[in-house]
């Protein structure tokens, strides 16, 4: 299963990569950080439930930082 | 009253500013970025949206280059002590404030040297000249306001920021006095470090204010502390804004900025300048026909001039000139020496100091009539 959750290192980076994927037309949602992968994160990352790899791309040619991708629980 | 004291603080502040100030202490009264319920996250939200109209406004690619400070002074004692080394030398020119100065001097004891280049107010070839000529071989950073906090004319920042480039220094404008009054381009002139105020030109309240980083060479920090990210990291984050966001942030403070940048936008800056450079020409042109009023410059235009005019009234201290405004008229005026030592005494006023007139987009010909009333009655 694809890891649907990006964490970013702040919640501005979840913000700023959210308005970055909104122009490309992809779905994504800032949400809470699972608890378990939390110690790296802002608390805050972004659940993007298609297209995640490409969204990862995106973010990085961007100059998003991003610091891993985890399965989204429940999906 | 009639306020005519802009270039301290706006006032009034704008309804829609008043509103959201009040209102972000009910609905967005948490700690943005840290906790996880929803009104963390729609502070979050409304702080993000603060940096995108301050991106808006200043054309900036990216709102992680925007950062929050308690003011323009905190702004640039940040560039200044983040940027100079030991044995490191800035470059300033003759009419800083302060808020340039003051840490300057501080820094001398650490082995930091600046120099201070002469401004020629109507000729730009000369000032920018004058900048090269400061220049050597441990020049780290040029730091020159927009405009004369007291003086109102404007610096060739543009020209002065590409000098300081093609010869590796980097480059910081102080907008104190410009920001919401004069165009800045950030992406097109390339300014390392923009510093502005929220409560002057930008009709926002007192104690928040703007620092643009637009750098990845990044300075060191002046504090550090809790970001809300990398909470496990002894260290202070590397990435923006984070990394110069230590403790909480003003919220009222920025959803008020919010408020008033969109105001400003929506004005439109060439409108509000031409505006208030009207109401100083109709000034400009009363005083200079009444004979015991001295002014300091030609005639205000909205290419070389921020809206303020200074003036003084012969054989009379600036101080008692806007205490009979003040008394007699209900009229806010600035006197003294405006925290511009290095201006005055470029000017020759260190002595008596001036006295400064700066209107806002709430100011009204009548105002302005009411003043040069004042004054012609006061001679």
């Amino acid at each position: 299963m694809e890891k649907q959750l990006i964490l970013v290192p702040s919640v501005t980076y979840a913000m700023k990569a959210k308005k970055i994927l909104d122009k490309y037309r992809l779905r994504s949602y800032i949400e809470r950080t699972p608890k378990t992968h939390q110690v790296n994160s802002c608390g805050y990352c972004l659940f993007v439930p298609e297209n995640t790899q490409t969204a990862h791309e995106i973010l990085l040619r961007h100059g998003v930082k991003i610091i891993g991708r985890v399965a989204r629980e429940g999906v | 009253m009639i306020y005519l004291d802009n270039s301290a603080t706006t006032f009034p502040k704008p309804d829609s500013v008043k509103i959201a100030l009040v209102q972000s202490l009910n609905k967005y009264c948490a700690k943005p970025g840290r906790s996880g319920h929803k009104m963390s996250l729609d502070t979050a939200k409304k702080i993000f949206e603060c940096r995108q109209s301050i991106c808006k406004l200043f054309n900036i690619d990216d709102e992680s280059k925007v950062v929050f400070t308690s003011g323009c002074t905190q702004s640039l004692n940040t560039v200044i002590k983040g940027i100079l080394r030991k044995g490191d030398h800035c470059v300033i020119s003759c009419i800083e404030h302060n808020s340039v100065l003051r840490p300057l001097e501080k820094l001398k004891s650490h082995g930091v040297s600046y120099s201070i280049a002469t401004v020629y107010p109507n000729d730009a070839d000369k000032t920018v000249d004058s900048f090269r000529k400061c220049f050597n071989e441990k020049t780290k950073l040029v730091v020159c306001t927009h405009a004369s906090n007291v003086f109102g004319f404007r610096l060739p920042v543009e020209r002065i920021c590409a000098l300081a480039h093609s010869n590796g220094i980097r480059f910081c404008l102080d907008a104190a006095q410009s920001a919401g009054v004069l165009p800045i381009n950030v992406s097109e002139h390339n300014y390392d470090f923009v510093c502005c105020a929220g409560h002057k030109g930008l009709y926002g309240p007192m104690g928040i204010g703007i620092l643009i980083v637009n750098t990845e060479d990044l300075p060191d920090t002046l504090i550090e502390g809790g970001t809300g990210s990398e909470s496990q990291n002894y260290l202070q984050p590397d990435f923006m804004p984070d990394r110069y966001e230590s403790g909480t942030l003003n919220i009222p403070g920025i959803c008020a900025l919010n408020s008033s940048v969109e105001f400003v936008l929506k004005k439109g800056i060439e409108n509000i300048h031409k505006y208030e450079i009207n109401l100083l020409k109709s000034v400009y042109d009363n005083f200079s026909r009444i004979k015991k009023v001295k002014l300091y410059n030609k005639r205000p235009d909205i290419n070389s001039f921020a809206p303020v005019l200074s003036f003084s009234v012969e054989g009379r201290n600036s101080e008692e000139v806007a205490s009979y405004l003040g008394k007699n008229y209900g009229i806010a005026v600035r006197s003294g020496l405006h925290c511009s030592p290095l201006a005055h005494n470029f000017m020759n006023t260190i002595d008596e100091g001036v006295v400064r007139i700066s209107p806002s987009v709430f100011t009204t010909y009548n105002q302005i009539n009411k003043l040069i009333f004042a004054i012609k009655n006061y001679i």
